[in-house]
């Protein structure tokens, strides 16, 4: 009887061991709902672009959060053609294709589905071919077990990243540009 | 396995379901690397890797984009600076063009002292809408562009306005300098008026469609 217990102690042990919470899950930005909001500033109008986000995050079983995502230069629209192609020349599109967000997260619980968490997340944004370190916070809500949306803000020198300003009547943008991200993700 | 393992086993199992250790528990030292900046060392995949041959022939394309977008961006920017002194000038033109008009026709006097200024301010405004024009058309354009109405389009459609108003004063000043002493003339003086303000108005507005 004794060693009944023991082997039912021992099986329910590995068994929890091995609960698929512990494993890293990862997931998979969904591109055709997911969007990156870049918006510039001048002192004459504002210009917003928007273009699809992708990219993937693993969460590990320690809290720890990994995200890459990134942006395609060449999608970005503004709804301007013209516009459209002066932002591809000064951020050199073609050498330079993507915007593409790295970053690490720590202490991070997934949140249970309906529930939100915020997430703190530090790495570099690489635009123009410049890394630039960068701290962000995400909001972050389960839709269900397996979906989740992720909303996140934040500024950028665009002369950190060795972007020349782009001007208008000679009149230069704002150095700061804001962008925004909104991301639907999906468990796999 | 003895009994006295059990306890182990089952907090090994509530480490792994990852719970917390409770408040007397020895806590574990902090890891350095905690402290460290975060190690962005892992790859998710996420950008497709190119080939050697992909890679070469995307290097090539954005040498050759890189060219003409050098040379777009510096024919652009004299564009708008020529732009900015034609309509000056244009301005100018229509200013000293109706002193010029009272001058001649208004009883000034004909003294004809706003001429020489007026003809030098067409000509000078003239080379500069040609200028500026020809920088415009002949920019290359490396990133292609979706057909759509946007400030560029519009810009295009004013300008071609006002170059087709520069034409028509340059048909009607010759014409109207043949016509000296008939009465045709003053109606002919009237329309090169009219077509000026509109060449001027289309002029402007065609650079004020990039502020929208």
């Amino acid at each position: 009887m004794k060693n009944a217990v023991l082997a039912l102690w021992c099986i329910a042990s590995a068994a929890f061991a091995a609960d698929p919470a512990a494993a890293p899950r990862s997931f998979a930005v969904l591109p055709e709902k997911s969007e990156v909001t870049f918006k510039v500033i001048h002192k004459f109008h504002e210009v917003v672009g928007k273009a699809k986000a992708e990219g993937k995050a693993r969460v590990l079983p320690d809290g720890t959060v990994q995200v890459q995502v990134l942006a395609r230069v060449a999608e970005f629209d503004s709804g301007n053609a013209n516009r459209d192609a002066h932002m591809k020349e000064v951020t050199e599109a073609a050498k330079f294709p993507t915007v593409e967000l790295k970053a690490v997260g720590t202490g991070f619980k997934l949140p249970e589905p309906g529930a939100k968490a915020e997430l703190t997340l530090k790495g570099q944004l690489t635009f123009h071919g410049v890394a630039a370190p960068i701290e962000v916070k995400v909001n972050v809500q389960a839709v269900d077990a397996t979906h989740f949306s992720a909303e996140s803000r934040l500024a950028i020198s665009l002369e950190a990243h060795k972007v020349e300003r782009p001007s208008l009547l000679t009149v230069k943008v704002d150095d700061q540009a804001q962008i925004e991200l909104r991301a639907q993700l999906e468990a796999r | 396995m003895p009994l006295g393992s059990i306890p182990f086993v089952l907090a090994m199992a509530a480490l792994a379901a990852g719970e917390t250790p409770p408040a007397d528990a020895p806590q574990a030292p902090a890891a350095p690397a905690a402290q460290a900046a975060p190690s962005l060392d892992f790859d998710l995949d996420v950008a497709p890797a190119q080939s050697p041959e992909e890679a070469k022939a995307a290097a090539r394309r954005a040498e050759q984009v890189e060219r003409e977008v050098a040379a777009r961006r510096f024919m652009l920017e004299l564009h708008q600076k020529i732009g900015l002194g034609m309509l000056a000038g244009m301005a100018a033109t229509a200013v000293v063009g109706n002193f010029n008009l009272v001058d001649r026709y208004g009883g000034g006097g004909d003294t004809g002292r706003f001429k020489l200024a007026h003809r030098g301010l067409v000509i000078g405004t003239s080379a500069l809408f040609a200028t500026g024009g020809l920088l415009g058309l002949l920019a290359p354009v490396p990133f292609e562009k979706k057909p759509q109405l946007d400030s560029a389009t519009i810009h295009k459609t004013l300008m071609l306005t006002a170059t087709a108003g520069m034409v028509t004063q340059i048909i009607l000043g010759i014409i109207t300098a043949n016509l000296d002493g008939s009465l045709v003339q003053v109606d002919l003086v009237t329309a090169h008026q009219v077509v000026g303000y509109v060449t001027l108005g289309a002029s402007l507005a065609g650079a004020a469609s990039f502020l929208f």
